[in-house]
């Protein structure tokens, strides 16, 4: 970024100046010979022709979840039945302005989870350390080199590219003010710019801590570490790590290792932070996904809890008051009221901490963190274990005082059976309870509405404990990156449709029962040798959960991109990496420039490369700003039914047919190529809707016949498995006979014939004017 | 009247569902001229036989398709003397809110949907989508929940209240489309 100033004439005491021109800014070594695209840096407009395209076709779909407008003092403003907001807003454009203000949530938590591991970073190893992701990946940063057009090489490159993602952030904001943006359809453009640039934030933290923290860089074989609640060793003291910013715990290790007590101390953490931590190192444990937080920090095993940013919950601080254990956070974002100790001397934060004069301190510098929260672990833990007296009593006794008033099921936001399951409790039937915590969000709103205060997520773990103490599970540390030599290899197969698609396990543990379902589906299409990714709490909860053998599926599958494999990228960020593996695959096999070049790109994923995520569990606005920018993409995203909430969903239809037509690069003709993908973001009621849709949602106009009769196989078998018949929209995927499955082709011919089926064009596919090559 | 949201905080705003007594469902059945019935996913109603057979009686009295959410189509495919698709809700919705949509016969959008069986927070959510876009069509809600983004909803009962209601509406509604 440079600023040009121009003197033409000046004339003063000091000096005659003519035709001075100076550029201020940085000096770019630029190394990096591919053209610049027409999009390099996009403003929140320059995209917007793409999104409507987008948007034309795939439709935003509005579930509000509440009738009126808040947002100003003019309201609130009722707008039901087509009544329009005091400024002129109605329900569409204000749904438009929500999903927006959600992304920009989602998106600004990345940024300056980035900004904040880049800072550190710099600091501890400076601007020219080296962005290295290993010998077999060249292609470092998909998603940077796309939309900012740049190749970073050193850690003070991805500054630049974080100056641009808060540029936009701050405008996209202001566009949610009232009397600004106005159309339902631009609300949608800029939350798609929002999700770009939220997965570009994404990139740049990853591969910031990557390179500098040495994390595995795209290791298939990235080792086994330990998961579960059964995990932890309770004889030793315990540091929790909740969050998702590793920069607290990593020091935590370090000052552990130079004391040379690393082992003694156990180091354990919560949500994405966890991942990172053993991707820092294979000492560390994961305790497990959000989810677990209430249940973990009332059982009073950590000593010390380091919060860090987002998915805190707001009320862990109480929590771990109760049960004696000292809290420090550590980043601007979350300051809980705390005293800022930061500046303080180790020794005095040590007094206060110890001495429980101030349980809980906040301390903005991770190193200093990381020695404090050693030491006040050791010191504390044999003097507070022994003071914890088992609640098992107490929280039985609780029960008995349930009326059945079923409030408790009532404020659940899964509908479970919690008053049935507490209530059977009097007869000493702790059955039910137990089987609750296999479903249970451990979210406590049940507690929070109950007329006889029962600590039902208390109870809920008393009954589950056998449960608890066996929960040692293995998942392979996050992986990071797809090699640019695993791309090679599956580029072909995967845009030619070869292999049947990638799918993508991702977001959080908001799941309607529980994660076994998660793991079902993971497991049914690693069986069929799709490529199973997974990241986040997702790629937690695929691991949660163990076969006859007594096998997690991380021990059952291989760890690499290609068919058949399960493997884990990481944290939230290094969801980076599995939308980049399109973004490379787009690049490496099929030689598409990507500098600057997003359109083409986009273009290039919607119509050849079958990658859909399924966000089972989606909780947090981090969660929709992701899936939007994978939208903009052109990956179609699956949300579990609690994704309904998220108020918005990109759907198309089937039965429009001239919403499904392309150009055919090689004649310039546009053709109908049949509704691939069907969705951008659609919501499923259940496991079997996922994987039915998920198994649809991977075929594309550009697949081979051989390719779509391998999808078709799956679909077919799939819909008639799970639904138990053959599916009503089977004549809208089949282009010519040869897409249909050998074995059942003269049973589908004649299906097909009853559904007025006819032959249609293969296409070169591009919804871009400008990419036919010749026209007929 | 009013009534409380089964899901305590679903508070959608001013406008809330018309509580639906089941005895009074009968008489409006006569009023509606082109019903669609939306069975959603809830296990508890999929697989109890007697619940999923009243489901496909009061399809059959009221001349009106069954759409049935994916994942427990199995347990009414068997059904022969009534229409059963096989379809994702939200899906469907996305159908249903374009007035103009064709309907499964070709003959035109339906003008009246009643919901049974979805899970609460999901249908929820289907409802709002109705209520806001599509002016055109009547939403009822069949559970023994109370559905506010319903325009006219059953209010919360028990199960076993629910089932003996629900069997009465249904005979009801059978013996008045004899006669």
């Amino acid at each position: 970024m440079t600023t040009k100033l121009s003197i033409k004439e000046l004339e003063s005491s000091f000096a005659k100046i003519k035709g001075l021109e100076l550029l201020i800014g940085k000096i770019v070594e630029e190394e990096w010979d591919e053209i610049v695209g027409p999009t390099p840096y996009p403003s929140i407009t320059d995209l917007r022709a793409w999104d409507h395209r987008l948007l034309q076709r795939y439709e935003p779909f509005y579930s509000p979840f509440c009738d009126m407008c808040c947002l100003c003092t003019f309201g609130k403003c009722d707008l039901t039945k087509g009544k329009k907001g005091s400024c002129g807003i109605d329900i569409r454009s204000q749904q438009g302005k929500i999903v927006l203000i959600a992304c920009l949530m989602g998106a600004a938590c990345h940024a300056t989870h980035a900004r904040h591991i880049v800072n550190y970073l710099i600091e501890k190893k400076g601007r020219d350390y080296p962005i290295h992701l290993g010998e077999e990946i060249e292609l470092e940063a998909p998603l940077i080199r796309l939309v900012a057009g740049i190749k970073p090489k050193k850690l003070g490159d991805l500054e630049e590219v974080l100056d641009y993602i808060e540029r936009q952030i701050t405008h996209l904001l202001s566009a949610t003010a009232t009397g600004q943006e106005e159309s339902y359809i631009d609300f949608e453009s800029k939350a798609l710019h929002a999700g770009m640039v939220d997965n570009v934030a994404l990139e740049v933290a990853d591969i910031a801590q990557i390179s500098a923290l040495r994390f595995p860089k795209g290791d298939p074989d990235a080792p086994l570490v330990d998961l579960g609640m059964g995990v932890i060793d309770k004889t030793k003291p315990v540091i929790l790590c909740v969050g998702h910013n590793v920069a607290p715990g990593s020091e935590i290790i370090n000052y552990l290792e130079q004391s040379g007590i690393y082992g003694s101390v156990e180091v354990a953490g919560i949500c994405c932070t966890a991942h990172d931590l053993t991707r820092y190192s294979t000492g560390a444990k994961i305790v497990g996904p959000l989810s677990r937080q209430l249940i973990f920090v009332r059982s009073g095993v950590a000593d010390v809890i380091i919060l860090d940013q987002e998915c805190i919950r707001t009320d862990i601080i109480d929590e771990a008051k109760k049960v004696g254990t000292r809290v420090i956070t550590t980043i601007d974002q979350v300051c809980a009221g705390l005293p800022d100790m930061t500046k303080s001397p180790i020794e005095s934060i040590i007094k206060e901490l110890v001495s429980g004069s101030f349980p809980a301190v906040l301390i903005h510098d991770p190193a200093k963190a990381g020695e404090v929260a050693v030491k006040v672990a050791l010191e504390i833990a044999p003097s507070r274990r022994a003071k914890i007296i088992s609640d098992e009593q107490e929280v039985l006794d609780a029960v008995l005082r349930c009326k059945d008033c079923g409030r408790c099921r009532r404020n659940c936001p899964i509908d479970l059976s919690i008053d049935e399951a507490v209530y059977a409790s009097h007869e000493k039937n702790f059955g039910l309870l137990a089987q609750i915590y296999d479903q249970c969000l451990l979210c406590g709103r049940c507690e929070s509405e109950c007329p006889e205060h029962i600590p039902i997520v208390s109870a809920i773990r008393v009954a589950a404990m056998e449960k608890i103490r066996n929960e040692k599970y293995k998942v392979r540390s996050g992986r990071g990156p797809i090699k640019d030599t695993e791309i090679r290899k599956v580029g072909r197969p995967i845009v030619m449709g070869e292999i049947p698609g990638v799918i993508a396990f991702v977001g959080c543990a908001n799941y309607p029962n529980g994660n076994k379902e998660l793991v079902e589906m993971a497991d049914e299409f690693a069986k069929r040798r799709y490529i199973v990714v997974a990241s986040g709490c997702a790629a937690m909860d695929i691991a949660r959960y163990k076969d006859e053998d007594g096998q997690t599926l991380y021990e059952k599958y291989a760890g690499d991109f290609d068919a058949g494999c399960i493997l884990n990228t990481g944290s939230c960020v290094s969801n980076a990496h599995i939308i980049g593996a399109a973004v490379k695959i787009a690049n490496i096999f099929a030689k598409r420039r990507l500098r600057g070049n997003f359109e083409e790109i986009a273009d290039y994923i919607l119509n050849r490369i079958g990658a859909v995520a399924i966000a089972w569990g989606a909780q947090h606005q981090k969660a929709a700003s992701i899936a939007t920018g994978a939208n903009r993409l052109g990956i179609p995203v699956i949300l579990g039914p609690q994704g309904v909430k998220y108020r918005r969903a990109y759907l198309g239809r089937a039965d429009k047919k001239e919403n499904w037509t392309v150009y055919n690069v090689r004649t310039g003709k546009e053709v109908y190529a049949g509704p691939a993908p069907e969705h951008l973001l659609y919501v499923t009621e259940s496991k079997e809707e996922a994987i039915v849709t998920a198994a649809r949602l991977v075929m594309r106009p550009n697949d081979t016949s051989k390719g779509r009769m391998i999808k078709l196989s799956h679909y077919i078998d799939l819909h008639q498995k799970l639904y138990g018949i053959i599916p009503e929209d089977l004549h809208l995927f089949v282009r010519t006979e040869a897409d249909l499955p050998l074995t059942m082709k003269d049973q589908l011919l004649k299906v097909l014939k009853k559904r007025g089926w006819e032959p249609m064009e293969l296409p070169d596919p591009t919804l871009l004017e400008r990419q036919i090559i010749r026209r007929e | 009247m009013s009534a409380t949201p089964w899901q305590i905080g679903d508070v959608p705003g001013p406008k809330q569902a018309h509580i639906l007594r089941p005895e009074v469902f009968p008489k409006i059945v006569k009023t509606l001229k082109r019903p669609l019935i939306v069975v959603g996913s809830r296990k508890e109603v999929s697989e109890d036989k007697d619940i999923a057979n009243n489901i496909v009686i009061m399809a059959k009295s009221m001349n009106s398709p069954l759409v049935v959410s994916p994942s427990i189509f199995k347990s009414f495919m068997k059904f022969k003397d009534v229409k059963v698709v096989c379809m994702g809700i939200e899906d469907l919705v996305n159908h249903l809110k374009e007035k103009e949509w064709k309907g499964f016969d070709d003959k035109g959008n339906y003008d009246s949907i009643l919901f049974v069986g979805g899970v609460y927070y999901f249908q929820s959510q289907m409802l709002s989508t109705l209520k806001h876009f599509a002016p055109h069509l009547k939403t009822f809600s069949m559970d023994r929940f109370y559905h506010p983004n319903a325009e006219f909803s059953f209010e919360n009962m028990s199960e076993v209240r629910w089932v003996q209601e629900f069997k009465g509406m249904i005979e009801m509604i059978k013996s008045s489309s004899v006669s």
